[in-house]
């Protein structure tokens, strides 16, 4: 996404929900189908467990409705801060859950329909990588998510965690890291052997 | 390339995962559409009557239970006219236009609902 298509985008979901706060029904649904998406694909990738990511992304766009009469006070795009909403309320969940049990990271079901063997591998490597997200810090992963997964640029990443940009750099790399260190073992199994 | 069997995947690998990856986020589910649709509703039906002037009292009450069944306002009115006559048959008033313009209870009514003045009779 460039800057331009960015604000542009920005200024569109600001209209948005200014017409939401002025009681116009089809913004709430125009708005939600462009933040939604996106929103529960973070979550969905922080937790991996899909439950829970419904519930973020609920709770995230319940605060956006909430706070809609106010926006133009909030110094910031409704996706950012949604975003923003969204992440916090991951880091919690993920917080809570070190404090209980420790919990393995969700293992769905085997796909028992007839498909490819490209398509299982694909989703060997899925789980492989959730997995190996699980591992780091959840900074860390909020930021490898962010701008590997989602393609946010550095300077939303910064808005979203409230830190620098210099800051989302080293946790990237940091993140990329302990990423490829997680994966290392599995490299051959999961068809990641170098150059392929 | 021993270094990097040693310390994890070369960065061009995991960089392809992670393109991979990301062509293929969740989709969020219907219900889940359904559920924050129904809440951007909610929030706005609420700040809607929070914005509504207030004061009017239990006819207000009638009203909005009115408009959530859908009822016609004729009927809603010569409900409350029926509710009137028997209101004056207990107490021995006749009931007449004059009657209910003179009571602060019918004027209350005839604010709340005008077509309930077609429905008096005359005098």
């Amino acid at each position: 996404m460039t800057a331009d298509s960015a604000t542009s985008a920005s200024s569109e979901d600001a209209a948005l929900l200014a017409a939401y706060a002025a009681g116009d029904p089809q913004a709430a649904r125009m708005l939600m189908l462009r933040l939604v998406p996106r929103l529960h694909a973070l979550a969905m990738r922080m937790l991996g467990d899909r439950a829970e990511a419904e519930d973020v992304a609920q709770e995230a766009m319940l605060r956006l409705w909430k706070i809609a009469p106010e926006w133009r006070d909030m110094g910031a795009a409704p996706a950012t801060w949604t975003y923003r909403v969204a992440a916090n309320l991951c880091t919690d969940r993920l917080r809570r859950r070190r404090r209980q049990t420790p919990l393995e990271p969700e293992m769905e079901p085997e796909d028992e329909r007839p498909g490819t063997e490209e398509r299982m591998q694909a989703e060997t490597r899925r789980r492989a990588l959730q997995a190996a997200l699980g591992t780091l810090p959840e900074r860390q992963r909020l930021a490898v998510v962010l701008r590997h997964l989602e393609g946010r640029a550095n300077p939303e990443i910064a808005g979203i965690l409230g830190i620098s940009v210099e800051a989302v750099e080293s946790l990237t790399a940091r993140g990329k890291r302990a990423l490829a260190k997680a994966l290392a073992e599995q490299r051959e199994a999961l068809g990641l052997i170098d150059g392929t | 390339m021993a270094h990097e069997h040693d310390t994890g995947l070369d960065d061009a690998a995991l960089d392809r995962l992670l393109a991979e990856m990301r062509h293929a986020p969740e989709l969020p589910s219907a219900a889940l559409l359904a559920r924050i649709e129904a809440d951007a509703a909610r929030i706005q039906d609420e700040r809607r009557a929070a914005a509504a002037p207030r004061g009017r009292g239990w006819l207000d009450g009638i009203g909005a239970l009115a408009a959530r069944l859908a009822l016609p306002t004729g009927l809603v009115a010569a409900g409350l006219a029926g509710l009137w006559i028997g209101l004056s048959a207990g107490t021995g008033a006749g009931f007449t236009g004059a009657s209910v313009y003179d009571s602060a209870f019918g004027l209350q009514m005839i604010y709340e609902f005008p077509a309930l003045a077609g429905l008096l009779p005359e005098g």
